[in-house]
């Protein structure tokens, strides 16, 4: 009696569960999403920035913006996830991170990604990659490494997105100060 | 889930409550930006109760309602005067576990079936909103910024070393390349 009463627990658990787990794994089956789990953040990185924005977070960044006359408001409103994994590590770590650097750009290779900007200078690179579905955009993933400066930068933007939409947000975020929006983190 | 992070459990409770102080945010915002594990549970959870909160209210028909009644009526009668054996008491244990797990299929399939309905939060205070917002506009800026720097980067690599000098200055003035600006920002 008591394993049958522990099965139909467990039954309902495991059901609960999975109804939580494929609502959140839902923007991970988007073609536009680049799954940046497994680049670990060594433990002796500086200048960590782990952003991790998903659809209910990005609600509530557009509907911040009550007049809903942005630009950058009207991008928001478009997107399912911004993701950024950006640190300073130790030279010792280059050879680690290099390797996650690898990875990205093998998977986007993989899954059909196209390459719309890739600059390299001696070791320092930085690649830009989208993600169609059909004619539309639906995926951007940035990865800037720079060996010389121990820095490296991962950005994945799911969503319906479009160049000139983001290419009309430069205005608008020119003045953002990237250095006091760190300090402000920082100082919290 | 970490020693650190059940420390954490309450705050997150009373975050997707919309219950926070702007100090208790501050302290919420600045674990969930350092443990992503976190951070998707809190998302996963804000969506769960927002797709529950959207699931329309059932009605049952007065008709079932007093068929129910009536049934029901002379067996608790029956009960009070006889009391319940423990054969019957095993199976009611028996029972209500098995009635939450088909309830709980019931509601996983009408959920599956449902097309999801907008994506909504609790309301958001406006310093919640706002950090979120502050998150995402500095994300653009910077995947903006990135992309300026490798076209000027391009740019330069393809006519840096061709152009006339008058026009790589004036080029430089009108887009400087980050060797001028001192590196990347």
């Amino acid at each position: 009696m008591k394993a049958k009463l522990l099965l139909l627990t467990l039954l309902m658990l495991s059901l609960l569960g999975a109804g939580a787990q494929a609502r959140d794994t839902e923007v991970a089956k988007l073609p536009g999403y680049v799954d940046l789990k497994d680049i670990r953040i060594p433990d002796d990185a500086e200048e960590i920035r782990d952003i991790d924005l998903g659809p209910p977070l990005l609600k509530m960044a557009a509907e911040a913006d009550t007049s809903r006359q942005s630009a950058l408001t009207r991008v928001l409103s478009q997107l399912q996830l911004v993701r950024v994994k950006s640190f300073v590590f130790r030279p010792d770590d280059t050879d680690e991170v290099r390797s996650h650097v690898r990875d990205i750009e093998d998977r986007l290779e993989k899954n059909d990604w196209s390459r719309l900007i890739r600059v390299r200078d001696e070791e320092d690179s930085i690649t830009l990659s989208l993600k169609y579905d059909r004619n539309h955009i639906v995926g951007l993933m940035l990865v800037a490494f720079s060996p010389e400066d121990d820095e490296v930068t991962f950005v994945n933007v799911v969503g319906d997105l479009d160049l000139a939409s983001l290419a009309g947000l430069t205005a608008e975020l020119s003045g953002v100060d990237l250095d006091d929006f760190f300090d402000e983190l920082d100082s919290r | 889930m970490k020693r650190e992070c059940a420390g954490y459990l309450d705050l997150r409770e009373r975050y997707l409550d919309g219950e926070l102080s702007p100090a208790e945010f501050a302290r919420l915002a600045e674990h969930l930006r350092a443990c992503s594990a976190c951070r998707r549970e809190v998302e996963a959870e804000g969506l769960l109760r927002a797709t529950f909160r959207s699931l329309p209210a059932l009605s049952c028909p007065p008709a079932t309602l007093e068929t129910i009644a009536a049934t029901a009526a002379p067996r608790t009668g029956h009960r009070a005067a006889s009391g319940r054996s423990p054969r019957r008491r095993r199976r009611l244990w028996l029972a209500l576990p098995a009635a939450a797990a088909l309830l709980t299929v019931a509601v996983m399939l009408f959920w599956a079936r449902t097309p999801l309905p907008p994506r909504e939060m609790p309301v958001p205070s406006a310093p919640q909103a706002l950090a979120a917002r502050q998150q995402a506009e500095w994300s653009l800026a910077l995947t903006l910024r990135l992309i300026g720097e490798a076209q000027r980067e391009s740019v330069a690599d393809v006519f840096g070393h061709t152009m006339p000098r008058a026009v790589r200055s004036s080029l430089r003035h009108a887009a400087p390349l980050p060797e001028d600006e001192g590196g990347r920002g």
